[in-house]
């Protein structure tokens, strides 16, 4: 499968979380920290990203170097939340609120992950969607 | 960290030149080593020129001039002004340091602190693996503590990474809370969030609760399920 039909099957994948009540958008990173694919509102931004994506991937082996690798990882912050599912492909984030029910987002998340794994499958690390644009 | 673009002869390879602005070069320091470089980095400050050599996840080793190794590597840590860059430069026979990178790093910051006047430290010595238990560590202080074990680390760091309070942490340990912390506010400054209140992380059976409480940072491990029931409700987290 080509990368560009890849990219849509991961945004729609990430679209759907956005049916969990209180969850305001998803990201998914390569794991080199690129952004493979975005359900956000649009403030944040591919430029957003740049700085985004590899901040996350240093927080991830940071947070792995501390113990017996990482399974998830959740961010709360007085306004939102991230949670952040790492897998062999990358990282899927998403934003949600503190009114979002955490099991329903993590059992989503689980499942997402694993059918953005199967898309992703053999295509390595993917660029960000600048590179992306210009092949 | 501000960025300067490079100059045709300052740099022989695709890279970055950054000013020193106050704790950059241990970031610096952490990000070669987890990211497993192979790279020479070159330290200049006002009067002297450093380099360190990082190789296999850990920096292998320093100089200054005729000075080399672990102290070479300590005096370039306690600059505080200056640039850095990557360069090329002949590699040593063999390593020089044999010190973990958080080894360095948390031995730097001890000597920071102890060049600020009326400043006392609270971090672990470098000797020892483990730093040192203190009594009266109130958090998690689980309630109905017959129905949990106690957490295998509880440790409490002021703002400046200094411990205040330990219970089971390594020196390393608490030197990668310290960077996770800044790591989770630079995310949370990016999203555009309110106030860092605490991060979980899961890895299998055991969960890492690091959370902010006044001027603290508290951070507990623990894998026993009941104790983290109760970490979770005595942090606010239940939800």
């Amino acid at each position: 499968m080509s990368v560009d039909r890849a990219v849509a099957k991961v945004e729609t994948t990430l679209s759907v979380l956005r049916d969990i009540a209180g969850v305001y958008g998803s990201f998914f990173i390569s794991p080199s920290g690129n952004l493979v694919s975005k359900d956000l509102p649009r403030v944040y931004d591919e430029a957003l990203f740049a700085d985004l994506g590899p901040r996350l991937v240093r927080l991830q082996e940071t947070l792995a170097s501390a113990g017996q690798g990482l399974d998830t990882c959740l961010l709360r912050f007085d306004d939102i939340r991230l949670f952040l599912f790492p897998s062999l492909h990358g990282s899927l984030g998403v934003l949600f609120s503190a009114s979002a029910d955490l099991k329903a987002v993590k059992m989503s998340v689980r499942l997402a992950a694993r059918r953005i794994g199967a898309e992703l499958t053999g295509l390595g690390d993917i660029p960000p969607p600048s590179a992306r644009r210009r092949a | 960290m501000k960025l300067t673009s490079k100059s045709s002869d300052d740099l022989s390879e695709s890279g970055f030149r950054a000013q020193l602005r106050q704790a950059y070069l241990p970031d610096l320091v952490q990000l070669e080593c987890l990211s497993r470089s192979r790279r020479v980095i070159r330290v200049t400050t006002v009067d002297a020129v450093g380099y360190l050599f990082f190789a296999d996840g850990q920096v292998t080793h320093a100089s200054i001039g005729d000075l080399e190794g672990e102290e070479a590597a300590r005096e370039i840590l306690s600059w505080s002004r200056g640039t850095f860059e990557p360069c090329e430069r002949a590699w040593p026979p063999r390593a020089t340091i044999t010190k973990s990178w958080q080894f360095l790093l948390l031995h730097a910051a001890q000597a920071e602190d102890e060049r600020r006047p009326g400043v006392h430290s609270g971090r672990p010595q470098p000797g020892g693996r483990e730093a040192s238990v203190e009594q009266g560590e109130s958090i998690p202080a689980p309630k109905g503590a017959a129905h949990g074990k106690a957490p295998s680390t509880v440790l409490r760091l002021d703002v400046r990474g200094a411990i205040v309070r330990n219970h089971g942490a390594t020196e390393e340990y608490a030197a990668l809370v310290s960077s996770a912390f800044r790591q989770v506010e630079m995310i949370g400054d990016l999203l555009g969030a309110e106030s860092f209140k605490a991060l979980e992380c899961a890895a299998g059976e055991q969960r890492t609760f690091i959370s902010r409480e006044g001027g603290h940072l508290v951070a507990v491990q623990s894998a026993d399920p009941h104790t983290i029931a109760q970490v979770r409700e005595r942090l606010g987290l239940s939800s």
